[in-house]
């Protein structure tokens, strides 16, 4: 095993920091102000292909590997976790398709995923189904060939500017969440399909979260992933996979955070020197640079495991989401504490990447959700019977 | 040692927490959303009684004990932080009286302190001096029967709504902070920027008034060290080849710029955000804007430094 990034992979985190540092960072704070959403951003990395990284060059995309989508993920989020959503949900959109799509909906929906000419969302959350998946109320009912969808979705990220969301329903509600539950490719402009409501949130502020409704959205049945009843299978796959990319943004928040307490400690005189100079301030650059090198690595390993098909890789997923997004509120909430009362005042970016880092901590899967799947592994792996969990 | 509340601290609590479930907390969120000082609640809590509780009845404060007054912030921050700040400041500014001031100070300024007609804040922290108190260069030079203060505060609670300021100011600037600062109570501090209250509106999606403010632009000698450029006061930009460098105060001092931009064409890219309000600040300062937040592109006119606020 060699453990070291390849020249390809350092090569592409010089040019996507390189990227991001002249031309997202400073429109963090803007974005974060206004609450809009960067289109000009998504241009800039539809143009510089890094919207269709998970998808196969065969559909248009640019392949890579997930250490390579990984550092797409955190180069971006170092700068601004708003736009690096924008690659990390474009991949979470185009996942169902790529693990349950058949060949006719993949050449249909992945080019235009990958070329970033269409934006992509994951339509799972409703306002009483969160951590509890299988309690969706969402239902889908067959009518000749289309299937008529009725419920509504909540906290979608990018779900009122996607131009189609994987909405997840109930086409056999007697067979319950688990094994009644069916995966739907649905496009913006189907009739019956609406996003009345964006929420207002205290971090992530130019990615909109929407509400959805379905009210008898008519959905062709060709746009159905997989058999019906296998919508939950769908949706954990998903998850097990696109979680990476969530702990990658964890660590990238951490490390722009870092980066920049390390400066301002460099320049911030008081009591005659720097506060670098300082060893309580050492300390906690010293904790912030290793805790988010702890979690970076951890994150490729995750990466590398999807990649290589991993029975376990949920266990390593899992890891790296729980690690890297409790890394990334604490050394954000050391970066502010760094800065002082400079710190907590919007002149100087460490506020809005405290903020940002907290949701990491709760979507794709709290904290505590992690904390469940990797429980279940270990439990199977001890051969412990889960007659409560399963 | 009895350790338990008296009858008077446990009924203390309960009104104080009805009073804070009832008219406070619903108040919470619009507060946070509009960054608004809830004037109606710092008059709620004057009628109350709650903004004098430090201050001896014999100033016409209720004369609470440590208890009573830590029940008193506790309850109300239980409800909104932001409000429980409206007696913890009052008692803030209140101390050096309390602590320091002679019997007439006394009689001047904490009956108006106690009944909450007057806000009172405390002016120690300095944007050089936070951690490092004994750091700070506001001076006070005697003149006759007066002071001159002179200098700048930053981070000072209620600083733009406080009757009175304490200001913590340099007397003898050769003894250093510890031995050589002094205090005095400034009356109606007008702090010409409202600086919170404006960071604290942007931040919440409201803009401020455009503006353009022009300031001059000194041409730095190549071989200069930008840390010992200029003998100049307050903060100044300055360019060298294709850098333009924002150098704070004096200079000397600063041990280098505040921020750094590169020059490209007529506009100054900077790295960061924050290099960019630090060259908008000398706008600020010398111009006609009203809020360094809102700026955050500098170009170059000439030998003149153009900053804008968003579109």
């Amino acid at each position: 095993m060699t453990y070291r990034l390849s020249d390809e992979q350092i090569e592409l985190r010089r040019i996507v920091r390189e990227l991001a540092e002249e031309q997202i960072a400073p429109r963090a704070a803007e974005i974060d102000a206004t609450a809009e959403f960067p289109w000009d951003l998504k241009e800039l990395l539809a143009r510089q292909d890094l919207l269709g990284t998970a998808v196969p060059a065969a559909y248009g995309g640019t392949e890579l590997d997930g250490v390579g989508q990984a550092i797409v993920a955190e180069e971006i989020a170092r700068a601004d976790a708003t736009t690096s959503l924008i690659p990390i949900v474009q991949k979470l959109g185009s996942l169902p398709i790529l693990l349950a799509g058949s060949d006719e909906q993949k050449d249909r929906f992945l080019p235009r995923l990958a070329s970033g000419e269409w934006l992509a969302a994951f339509g799972l959350s409703e306002a009483s189904a969160g951590s509890d998946v299988s309690a969706l109320r969402t239902r889908a009912r067959r009518d000749g060939d289309d299937y008529l969808l009725s419920g509504s979705k909540r906290f979608i990220t990018h779900g009122s500017i996607a131009n189609l969301v994987i909405i997840f329903a109930l086409t056999d509600p007697s067979a319950g969440g688990r094994k009644g539950m069916s995966a739907f490719i649905v496009e913006r402009d189907t009739p019956g399909f609406s996003a009345p409501r964006v929420e207002h949130k205290m971090g992530i502020r130019g990615s909109p979260t929407a509400e959805l409704l379905l009210e008898d959205a008519r959905v062709p049945a060709a746009n159905r992933l997989g058999e019906e009843g296998e919508g939950f299978k769908i949706a954990m796959a998903t998850l097990d996979r696109s979680r990476v990319a969530i702990a990658a943004q964890a660590v990238g928040i951490a490390q722009g955070a870092t980066d920049y307490a390390l400066a301002y400690a460099a320049q911030r005189e008081q009591f005659g020197e720097p506060v670098a100079e300082l060893q309580g301030i050492q300390f906690m650059l010293a904790d912030m640079a290793s805790q988010t090198e702890a979690a970076r690595h951890l994150t490729y390993a995750a990466a590398a495991a999807v990649d290589a098909g991993a029975p376990d890789l949920a266990y390593l997923t899992s890891s790296a989401k729980l690690v890297a997004g409790d890394t990334a509120m604490r050394v954000t909430t050391d970066a502010v504490q760094v800065l002082g009362g400079y710190g907590f005042i919007t002149e100087y970016p460490v506020e809005r990447m405290m903020r940002d880092a907290k949701i990491t901590q709760l979507y794709e899967g709290t904290q505590q959700i992690q904390r469940l799947v990797i429980a279940r592994q270990l439990l199977r792996r001890a051969g412990v019977a889960r007659s409560k969990t399963s | 040692m009895t350790y338990r509340l008296s009858d008077e601290q446990i009924e203390l609590r309960r009104i104080v927490r009805e009073l804070a479930e009832e008219q406070i907390a619903p108040r919470a969120a619009e507060i946070d959303a509009t960054a608004e000082f809830p004037w109606d609640l710092k008059e709620l809590l004057a009628r109350q009684d709650l903004l004098g509780t430090a201050v001896p009845a014999a100033y016409g404060g209720t004369e609470l004990d440590g208890v009573g007054q830590a029940i008193v912030a506790e309850e109300i921050a239980r409800a909104d932080a932001t409000t429980s700040l409206i007696p913890i400041v009052q008692k803030l500014g209140s101390l050096p009286i309390l602590l320091a001031g002679s019997d007439e100070q006394k009689d001047r300024f904490l009956p108006r302190l106690a009944s909450g007609e007057w806000l009172a804040a405390f002016g120690l922290s300095e944007a050089s001096a936070g951690s490092d108190v004994s750091a700070l260069r506001t001076r006070a030079r005697r003149d006759g029967d007066d002071y001159l203060l002179s200098g700048s505060k930053r981070f000072i609670t209620h600083g733009s709504i406080a009757n009175l300021v304490i200001i913590f100011a340099l007397t003898d600037p050769s003894a250093g902070g510890r031995k050589g600062m002094s205090a005095f109570i400034v009356e109606h501090v007008v702090f010409k920027y409202g600086y919170m209250v404006n960071h604290n509106a942007f931040s919440r999606g409201k803009r401020a008034r455009d503006f353009t403010a022009v300031l001059p632009l000194a041409e730095l000698p190549e071989a200069t060290p930008t840390r010992a450029a200029l003998g100049a006061t307050g903060l100044v930009l300055v360019r060298r080849g294709d850098l333009v460098y924002a150098l704070k105060e004096t200079c000397s001092h600063a041990g280098g710029p505040l921020a750094e931009g590169q020059l490209e064409g007529d506009t100054i890219i900077c790295p960061w955000h924050s290099s960019a309000f630090r060259l908008a600040d000398g706008a600020v300062r010398h111009g006609p804007a009203t809020s360094r937040e809102v700026a955050y592109a500098a170009r170059i006119n000439g030998d003149q430094v153009e900053v804008q606020g968003p579109r």
